[in-house]
């Protein structure tokens, strides 16, 4: 490839013969010469360069603002690549020394020694061209860079060197990246650009060599939050599901019947009444619990970092920590161009799992919620509670969807991110930028406020229209922190399951 | 979520090379003044052209714009990263001033009315050799304009991003520079004297000792004959043209059709 450089010069070049030509200057034809010449000549320094990288990252999963250590070692290895330079160089050495062996040859005075010379002449060129491809092969200016996407930040070292590399030589390059975002991502190709000398004539090679870092979105700590199956699972856990079972709580006193331990029977009861009367606890169990996050095309409204799909990962994230904490079996659906179904389950396995689901969900499609409704929720087990986590925006179905969830008997919960206020935090900021990188002064948004204000009323009365399903319906501006988020979810959740 | 560096106050390789590009831009204005003896000598010796004044001009534009180039395509990857104000050249950069004096000079010499050469007929082998001598220093001057300019924005990318030693080392690569610039331009140097003086080489090839001579002299038509009789500037035109042709053909031979392919590596190569 020509560089901006190269092709300059061969214009220049060019042009100036044709300006000597006009003015009948030699100096202008002078000067194209020897540009030509020296375009001529470094066009044939070897340019081709193999360097073999190997890539380690001090970690490939990470939770959101992790850093992690990379090191790319680029090794030059030793290879044939000499003898193609040293072959080339000297063809063209002789190809260029053609004319003067002609010229030489050509002299009939000379006699035998014409030839002689002529022959030389074409040696010389050859072993001189030779020489140069040999010497180009040797070492090699190359600029290396490691391809990050652009979602991360280079924190320190550099991605990126320009060096001299020899055969057998090899380098290192160190760095640390920060990813503030969840996501799976891809560290390289590794770009190889090398160039001659004067930087006229480069080659680039992409050399496909990725590696997988995965983001996992960030957890937050949360105290309790009271979601619970209304219909208890015959495995021992931590909510207590109010009916008699077993539990530590105490919940009533009945009359003995056989077969009840008599480590149940409450004495004190017995001495005062005279009938043997037994204490029995709150049941306490395992639910189930299903998170369906949506990860549709609108979810992506706002800025890289503040979103919706970004928010509601969190959110998800955060939840499916904590019931799976308590020993609960958390189930997650996610809807995008796709849908994509975790299995409900617990345990680390669980979590990694749902966390590497959730850190690929990115925004895209347009998958209506009734059709999730319809593949994957009959098979979940009814009067379980159900976590929506969805912007509710552009989805007509959503009607149906709920008044079905609501028939199968499910306890709906929605955590919906308002993408209104996305959007206009996204204007703010963008605003912001804009003005102090102009004059160092805040721009004033220029927006019809009108516009937002109908938006919002048409939200509010969705939300309110969610709400007359019996549905728990959480707003979540963007100013609000996830923790708030989830004990209004709590708390509502609290006046309806107690 | 750009790819931003922090800057934390570590030793800076890259600076310490400062005095190769200091020597660099040194070495370009030696050359450049050297060309202007040389353009001198040409000035004194040569016939009128009131072509100089122009040419003044000319020089002065594509060398203010060839040591732009420096810096306008030196790093492919990063340079988007610099802003518009890092990318021209500071005032005290001793090329461009150089340049400007330089060119400013020649000018001003063509104002007054100084004569050159058009009929390469009339000059004598130190007159061609002057010429090709001026052309160059102007050639080395623009390459090495360009490349300090390079060099100081690989400087300045280094210092940006806080590149240690292992990362970008400016001493060895300016190091290399230097000797293939001191190999290379030898061999320019001896190849466009070949190529200028070309033009006698056809008119010996039409002498009385040389093979082809009958057939040259005989199938060559009036006109174009002529104007190799007369060694006049179309002489170098045509060496140019004997030269250039082939090659650009035997470039377009080697280089053409060549498809750009990814390397791929399997992770047993790797480990």
């Amino acid at each position: 490839m020509w560089t901006k450089k190269a092709v300059l010069l061969l214009c220049t070049g060019i042009g100036l013969v044709l300006l000597g030509l006009i003015f009948r200057n030699l100096l202008l034809l002078g000067i194209s010469i020897v540009l030509l010449v020296y375009l001529g000549i470094s066009i044939f320094i070897n340019l081709n360069m193999m360097v073999r990288p190997n890539r380690q990252m001090s970690n490939e999963r990470i939770f959101e603002d992790g850093m992690i250590k990379t090191e790319l070692q680029l090794v030059r290895p030793k290879s044939l690549q000499i003898i193609a330079p040293v072959v080339g160089g000297g063809v063209v050495g002789l190809v260029l020394s053609l004319p003067l062996g002609f010229w030489l040859w050509g002299f009939e005075s000379l006699g035998n020694g014409a030839g002689f010379l002529a022959l030389s002449t074409l040696l010389i060129g050859a072993v001189t061209g030779a020489l140069i491809g040999y010497f180009s092969s040797k070492g090699g200016i190359v600029e290396v860079r490691d391809t990050l996407p652009k979602q991360v930040e280079l924190r320190r070292g550099s991605n990126y060197t320009y060096l001299d590399l020899k055969p057998k030589g090899k380098t290192r390059l160190r760095y640390a990246i920060r990813c503030p975002l969840k996501g799976v991502y891809k560290l390289g190709p590794v770009s190889i650009r090398s160039h001659d000398p004067f930087y006229l004539f480069y080659s680039e090679v992409n050399i496909n060599y990725t590696s997988r870092l995965t983001v996992f979105p960030q957890t937050r700590e949360i105290k309790e939050l009271r979601l619970k199956s209304r219909q208890p699972k015959m495995y021992p856990g931590e909510m207590r599901v109010k009916m008699p079972g077993p539990g530590y709580e105490f919940w009533g006193i009945r009359d003995y019947v056989p077969g009840d331990s008599f480590k149940m029977i409450n004495w004190k009861a017995f001495a005062s009444t005279g009938r043997l009367l037994v204490n029995e606890k709150e049941r306490e169990s395992v639910s189930d619990i299903t998170i369906v996050y949506d990860a549709r095309e609108v979810s992506g409204i706002g800025m890289e970092s503040d979103n919706a799909n970004i928010y509601g990962a969190r959110a998800a994230a955060t939840l499916t920590q904590y019931f799976l904490g308590r020993r609960d079996s958390v189930c997650l659906v996610v809807y995008s161009d796709k849908v994509m179904t975790i299995k409900k389950g617990g345990g680390q396995k669980q979590l990694y799992e749902i966390l590497t689901a959730l850190a690929g969900a990115s925004p895209k499609g347009d998958i209506p919620l009734q059709g999730i409704v319809e593949v994957a929720l009959p098979y979940l087990p009814r009067m379980s509670p159900v976590i929506v986590i969805s912007s509710l925006d552009d989805d007509d179905s959503l009607r149906k969807a709920v008044s079905m969830m609501r028939v199968l008997e499910f306890d709906v919960t929605i955590l919906s991110p308002s993408t209104i206020d996305f959007e206009l935090l996204a204007k703010e900021k963008g605003a912001v930028q804009e003005g102090s990188s102009i004059l160092g002064t805040k721009k004033i948004l220029q927006f019809d406020p009108l516009a937002y204000d109908v938006l919002r009323l048409e939200r509010d009365i969705l939300l309110k229209e969610m709400r007359g399903y019996g549905i728990n319906v959480v707003d979540w501006k963007p100013q609000t922190p996830l923790q708030q988020v989830l004990l209004r979810a709590r708390s509502i959740s609290g006046i309806r399951g107690d | 979520m750009a790819n931003e560096v922090a800057r934390p106050q570590m030793s800076i390789d890259a600076t310490k090379s400062a005095y190769l590009i200091i020597l660099l831009q040194i070495f370009g204005t030696i050359v450049l003044f050297t060309g202007g003896f040389f353009l001198y000598q040409i000035i004194n010796a040569g016939e009128t052209s009131q072509t100089l004044q122009l040419m003044g001009f000319i020089f002065l534009g594509i060398a203010v714009i060839l040591g732009l180039v420096g810096l306008w395509g030196s790093l492919p990857f990063e340079i988007i990263e610099l802003s518009d104000l890092e990318i021209v050249p500071s005032l005290n950069n001793l090329m461009v001033m150089s340049t400007a004096l330089f060119f400013i000079l020649a000018s001003i010499v063509g104002i007054w009315g100084s004569r050159m050469y058009t009929d390469v007929g009339k000059l004598g082998s130190w007159d061609l050799f002057a010429v090709l001598l001026f052309s160059f220093c102007v050639v080395t001057y623009v390459e090495l304009a360009s490349t300090s300019n390079h060099f100081y924005s690989v400087k300045k990318f280094a210092k940006k991003h806080n590149l240690k030693k292992e990362n970008l080392n400016l001493n060895v690569l300016s190091g290399k520079y230097l000797v293939w610039f001191f190999v290379l331009f030898t061999i320019i140097f001896i190849y466009s004297w070949f190529v200028l003086d070309l033009q006698n080489v056809i008119i010996a090839m039409m002498g009385d000792g040389y093979v082809i001579s009958p057939i040259t002299i005989e199938g060559l038509s009036h006109q174009f004959a002529n104007s190799l009789i007369l060694n006049s500037i179309y002489g170098v035109a045509l060496s140019m043209a004997i030269v250039f042709i082939p090659f650009t053909i035997f470039i377009l031979l080697i280089f053409g059709g060549k498809e750009k392919e990814d390397e791929g590596f399997e992770s047993d190569d790797m480990m």
